[in-house]
């Protein structure tokens, strides 16, 4: 049973083969510089998500997931969404609030009503900003040695200002390991 | 309470007999001391800030409070009722909205600045109520009431330099009359609170700090 027929043309050698790959390639991931920019006459509802900078200089309503990468919210960009990015900057108006793993910076045109939650926020002057900052995740991001507090270092200390005796020319810098919340 | 009069310090020239205001200067302020010792000494952690987001106090409160709240209430107020007047259920729903919620942990210091000055004494003991429910036992309350017959036409921005120094920014270019509210006033209109110091400035401005009312 296990021989070969006569004048029966022989069999090709079966070859394996890898099963060509039917499912389509994975996206290369985003280069360093890639955006995507949604444009001022754009209006979007619903949840958008990535892994590339993404700005919007238009309306979005929902939710906004980009993960490990920047998302810029343009002068001209409207956003009713809570944002969830590696770093988030505001130029132009948000409802909702910014999770940012880094940084959130509200630019001196950004105008944003929600909560910041992030390791480093920064408000510009003449930023309008409504809402709350958790400090905490800032210093738990942060850690750092114990400084003295805002308090004198001698609580007894009080004296009548004097005329001339000018500290206010001498803001005291935020200590060395103090979160990096600036302005 | 006699307060203490104070002669502040500025790098600016001050303005004795002229208008209450404090634009552009900064001043050394005792009040502002007292109220962070304090807060400290509690233990405190949350603040709610009533003016505007100012980028610098950010920085300056982050280094020592877990939470602020910002609110920047006139801007809202004035925002929401443009000319009309601000009727007591308006000012109530704006305030239960942009105020903290009530079922989160107690602020412990409230910054109100020189707001009192510019709502009438029935907005003034509205707000009073609503900072009531957010407070707990020993929380603070830091104000600036002017005592001159004149204040800048809008509320002043108020930076915190460092620990007792602040400086006022105010860009008004007219002026409007001071209500003048004093001690009694104040605890009339917030008898949820009761002044724990206060601080008479050289240029009319009374610093306040003031404590929730100890239930006997």
């Amino acid at each position: 049973m296990w021989k070969k027929k006569e004048n029966e043309p022989p069999t090709p050698e079966p070859t394996f083969k890898p099963e060509a790959p039917t499912a389509r390639p994975a996206a290369p991931p985003p280069r360093r510089g890639d955006r995507a920019t949604i444009g001022p006459t754009l209006k979007i509802r619903g949840e958008i998500s990535g892994e590339e900078e993404l700005v919007i200089q238009g309306q979005i309503d929902g939710k906004i997931l980009v993960k490990g990468q920047g998302v810029t919210v343009g002068k001209s960009g409207k956003v009713t969404a809570d944002i969830h990015a590696r770093t988030i900057r505001v130029e132009g108006k948000v409802r909702g609030d910014l999770f940012g793993e880094q940084e959130v910076i509200i630019e001196t045109s950004g105008d944003v009503e929600g909560n910041l939650i992030a390791p480093s926020v920064r408000l510009e002057n003449g930023s309008r900003f409504k809402g709350s900052i958790d400090m905490e995740r800032a210093k738990q991001q942060q850690p750092r040695p114990l400084t003295p507090g805002p308090g004198p270092a001698n609580p007894d200390s009080t004296k009548p200002a004097e005329p001339g005796d000018n500290q206010a020319n001498k803001p005291s810098p935020p200590g060395p390991g103090q979160p990096n919340l600036r302005s | 309470m006699t307060p203490s009069v104070v002669v502040p310090k500025t790098h600016a020239t001050t303005h004795p007999a002229g208008p209450a205001r404090m634009d552009g200067l900064s001043h050394h302020s005792l009040a502002l001391k007292h109220a962070l010792r304090r807060f400290r000494a509690l233990g405190g952690s949350r603040v709610l800030d009533l003016g505007p987001a100012i980028g610098r106090n950010v920085q300056f409160l982050s280094a020592f409070i877990s939470k602020l709240f910002i609110a920047d209430l006139y801007a809202t107020l004035r925002s929401q009722t443009g000319r009309s007047a601000l009727d007591r259920a308006k000012l109530d729903r704006i305030l239960q909205r942009d105020l903290p919620p009530t079922q989160q942990s107690p602020i412990d210091l409230i910054l109100v600045w020189d707001l009192l000055n510019y709502l009438d004494r029935e907005q003034v003991a509205i707000l009073g109520r609503h900072l009531a429910r957010l407070c707990r036992r020993d929380s603070l309350v830091l104000a600036l009431l002017s005592t001159q017959q004149t204040i800048p036409e809008l509320p002043g921005q108020y930076l915190m330099l460092d620990p007792e120094t602040l400086r006022c920014e105010n860009d008004s270019q007219r002026e409007r009359r001071s209500p003048g509210y004093k001690e009694p006033d104040l605890e009339k209109m917030m008898p949820a609170f009761e002044v724990e110091t206060s601080y008479l400035l050289r240029n009319g401005i009374q610093e306040y700090v003031l404590t929730t009312r100890s239930v006997a």
